[in-house]
């Protein structure tokens, strides 16, 4: 029972030391292939600079394989690898032993070992041919799949194989080899065999200074002991591979090192030891499973960590996200208000002026639209009175001439009736000419472009200057004129226009007068104004009747022998008055006569 | 007899200008009807005031013509005549500076009244004739006599006297009262041709005839009398050469 125990258990600690070689081949792997890779590199054209020859021949695909299989894209080279291989674009046989090989190896990567198998037997065919020195290479490849596959026979055959053409030559494949082939005959229970290739891989290593070469080859053989039960020189082996072990950093190898001992020890029953051993393995196992827990936990924490640092990011983005919309809509709506505040207080501005405007305008319009009412009115009036007026003296004008003719026609002696007649005509003619000059005035003072300035005057002189013109219609009316106004008065107006004034006031109390009255002008000075006073002994007129008088043109008075007058000279007499900032007043008793006043600035010597 | 100078081409205006005008006082010494006419005029005529209508044909020539008399070295008054009243046509009169404008028609009241105002104006004596003041006009001066303007130059003194209040001015066109004190007078005549020998007298140099010292008398040209007094003898007698 204890035996069959005791193999069972060794049974089960050589499948583990088993188990760790396969790593370890994979560790060694890595060298090898680096110095495969250089190889390569001086078969291949392209990475020799020959650029004329890479372009005829297929080389540039070559470069490709090799080139992505350094760089782990073992797809691609297997594609380019086999494309070569298969159009025999080669005829160096190095080159197809190289693709070969390359194609081998990604097909064991790919764990495809049937595939890679026959690849790599081929490559073996070819660099023995052309003895290529890495076929040693191959050799390990195919060792390595084989102890995988537990093809031990296979491997022992490819192994040996290897061995004929093998010169002794210490190297890390050689080593690899030599105790590959040690453990398979190990396996396959050939122990002689196995002592002796462990012994040769344990030299090898001890040359080569490579400890965990001779860890590996002391455990190794003290397993093979071990399993021959000679417990002693296998105890020894053991504690020999834990001192190389514990050199080496493999924990791996150095657990390995310790469950067996602690194994051995236990079965010794130097339980003491054993319990030693199994601590130590269990702290190896532990460190090792520390190191993947906190390694693990580490990375779960950071994970955690990282996934707590997205949530807050994402979460803090939405906030952001979230203000930043509160925000946007905050602006908008004050935006908002703001524009709509802004447009009210436009509208309300606009409204309040174009009220102000419209307002204006109608102010402007309304007082246009009077003035324009009476202008029109006045103009109208002004027409028809013309018309009429003009008509009427001028068609007594025409009747008196055409008496004159007569009379003088059949060559009397009544010279002085024509004479008459003829100043009667002058007489209508001055009339008219006074009445044609009042609506000139008119008109052009309405159109505020009459003639216009003010100066120092001499009433005197001035009334002078008007009676002159009137000398014989008083004189036909016997009408006494007495100018009585103080020479040493001077007011402040503009000529024509009070000389118009005074013409139309003459000839108005002329017109009213009876023959053989009298009629004085005589002025009163205050202190700033001085007022002419136009007295006539005319037939006067109501002064009710007066007041609507002034205030319509078209009202009409008949003189003292029954002609029509206006009353435009009167109302132009009002206008010119005004404009010289003086004041014109009619004052009348019906039947007695008429006292017609103009008030004007005195002239100040200043 | 004041020199009037016409600038006027409607034959009708001019015939009314001449009527008007009294012949005793006034005498037109040019009339001209272009530009060109009325300049050589204001250069070679004598007057004492132009009258001048502002348009001939249908331009503003007489404003030119008003400018040429401004521009020229013999100031002189000038009036602008017009038929028209609305403003427009005086924008450039004015610039001128005219002394009085006549709006067409014009009796001849207004045409003399027009002319003694530019006269006064042209002094800067404005309302002097209506006070019966006497208008001085470079050289020679204007008084109003019996409603009529009469210019007196310098050279037709004789004398002046006090005659109340005023004084009394005798030349060859008659005698005047003026209202102005005899000091006065004397300030407003030229010092080298008037001389004042009593307290009572000033003379016209050119005027005086002969001269008798011992009776303190003068004989002036229109064999009038004037004192001269002992004071003022050695001043009279400075302004002469007397041979002895």
């Amino acid at each position: 029972m204890t035996s069959y125990f005791s193999l069972n258990l060794r049974f089960k600690l050589l499948f583990s030391i088993l188990f760790f070689y396969f790593s370890a081949i994979v560790q060694s792997q890595e060298i090898t292939i680096d110095k495969f890779n250089e190889e390569v590199k001086k078969a291949c054209l392209v990475c020799n600079n020959s650029i004329i020859e890479s372009k005829t021949n297929g080389f540039k695909d070559f470069h490709s394989a090799h080139e992505f299989f350094e760089k782990g894209k073992i797809d691609s080279t297997y594609i380019y690898a086999t494309k070569l291989i298969e159009d025999k674009t080669f005829n160096e046989q190095h080159i197809n032993f190289i693709l070969y090989v390359l194609k081998g190896r990604v097909l064991t990567e790919k764990a495809l070992y049937d595939a890679a198998e026959e690849n790599l037997q081929q490559a073996i065919l070819i660099g023995e041919k052309i003895k290529n020195p890495y076929v040693a290479i191959v050799y390990t490849i195919l060792g390595k799949i084989y102890i995988e596959q537990k093809e031990f026979n296979k491997a022992v055959k490819i192994l040996e194989d290897w061995k004929k053409s093998y010169k002794n030559k210490n190297s890390e494949n050689s080593r690899i080899n030599v105790h590959n082939l040690g453990v398979s005959y190990l396996h396959l229970q050939k122990f002689d065999k196995a002592e002796i290739n462990l012994k040769e891989s344990f030299v090898l290593s001890e040359q080569a200074k490579d400890t965990l070469g001779l860890a590996r080859s002391c455990l190794d053989l003290a397993n093979l002991y071990y399993v021959q039960y000679k417990d002693a020189i296998a105890l020894s082996y053991f504690e020999k591979g834990l001192a190389f072990a514990e050199k080496t950093t493999n924990l791996p190898l150095l657990q390995n090192a310790y469950l067996n001992l602690a194994i051995v020890e236990e079965n010794n029953k130097n339980y003491e030891k054993s319990l030693n051993y199994r601590k130590n393995f269990e702290k190896i196992k532990d460190s090792i499973w520390n190191k993947d827990q906190v390694w693990k936990l580490a990375e779960k924490d950071k994970e955690i960590t990282v996934a707590v640092k997205d949530k807050e990011i994402k979460t803090l983005e939405l906030t952001s996200e979230l203000q930043k919309e509160r925000l946007q809509t905050a602006q908008l709506k004050n935006i908002i208000y703001a524009s709509i505040a802004v447009s009210f207080l436009i509208l309300i501005i606009l409204s309040f002026f174009s009220n102000l405007k419209i307002g204006k305008k109608n102010s402007i319009i309304s007082t246009q639209k009077d003035e324009l009412v009476e202008l029109v009115e006045t103009n109208d009036r002004l027409f028809s009175i013309i018309t009429h007026d003009l008509k009427s003296p001028i068609g007594l004008l025409k009747n008196k001439l055409m008496s004159a003719i007569e009379i003088l026609k059949p060559v009397n002696n009544e010279k002085e009736k024509a004479t008459q007649l003829i100043l009667e005509s002058f007489q209508l003619s001055k009339r008219t000419h006074l009445l044609i000059d009042n609506t000139l005035h008119w008109v052009i003072g309405n159109k505020q472009e009459l003639l216009f300035s003010k100066e120092k005057l001499h009433v005197e002189s001035i009334i002078n200057m008007v009676h002159f013109d009137y000398i014989f219609q008083l004189e036909e009316k016997e009408i006494k004129f007495k100018n009585k106004v103080d020479s040493s008065v001077f007011v402040e107006a503009d000529l024509n226009s009070l000389k118009i004034l005074f013409r139309n006031i003459l000839d108005n109390a002329i017109k009213f007068s009876h023959p053989k009255s009298e009629m004085h002008v005589s002025s009163n000075c205050k202190e700033n104004t001085c007022t002419i006073h136009w007295k006539d002994q005319g037939i006067g007129f109501d002064q009710n009747a007066k007041n609507e008088h002034s205030s319509k043109v078209n009202q009409t008075n008949k003189d003292v022998s029954g002609n029509i007058g206006t009353g435009l000279g009167l109302r132009l007499c009002k206008v010119l008055a005004k404009k010289n900032e003086g004041s014109f007043d009619i004052k009348s008793i019906k039947g007695k006569g008429t006292i017609v006043s103009v008030t004007l600035n005195k002239y100040k010597t200043t | 007899m004041i020199n009037v100078l016409l600038f006027e081409d409607n034959k009708n205006d001019v015939a009314q200008l001449k009527a008007s005008l009294p012949k005793n006082e006034f005498e037109i010494v040019g009339i001209s009807n272009n530009l060109k006419d009325g300049v050589q005029q204001i250069n070679q005529l004598d007057f004492d005031i132009a009258i001048i209508d502002i348009f001939i044909g249908d331009n503003p020539e007489g404003i030119e013509f008003a400018n040429e008399i401004n521009n020229s070295t013999k100031q002189k008054p000038f009036i602008f005549l017009t038929s028209s009243i609305e403003q427009d046509i005086f924008k450039n009169a004015k610039n001128t500076q005219p002394f009085n404008y006549l709006i067409k028609p014009f009796n001849k009241f207004e045409l003399l009244f027009s002319i003694e105002l530019a006269i006064e104006k042209f002094a800067e004596q404005h309302g002097a004739f209506a006070e019966k003041k006497t208008v001085f006009c470079n050289d020679c001066f204007f008084v109003k006599k019996n409603n009529s303007l009469v210019k007196i130059t310098f050279d037709q003194i004789f004398y002046v006297t006090v005659d109340g209040q005023y004084c009394k001015m005798i030349t060859e066109s008659g005698n005047f009262i003026l209202q102005i004190s005899l000091t006065q007078m004397l300030k407003d005549l030229p010092p080298e041709k008037f001389i004042k020998t009593h307290r009572n007298y000033v003379v016209n140099l050119n005027m005086v005839d002969s001269i008798f010292p011992n009776d303190n008398l003068l004989i002036l040209k229109n064999k009038d009398k004037v004192l001269l007094s002992r004071r003022l003898q050695s001043d009279f007698f400075s302004k002469y050469r007397i041979f002895k």
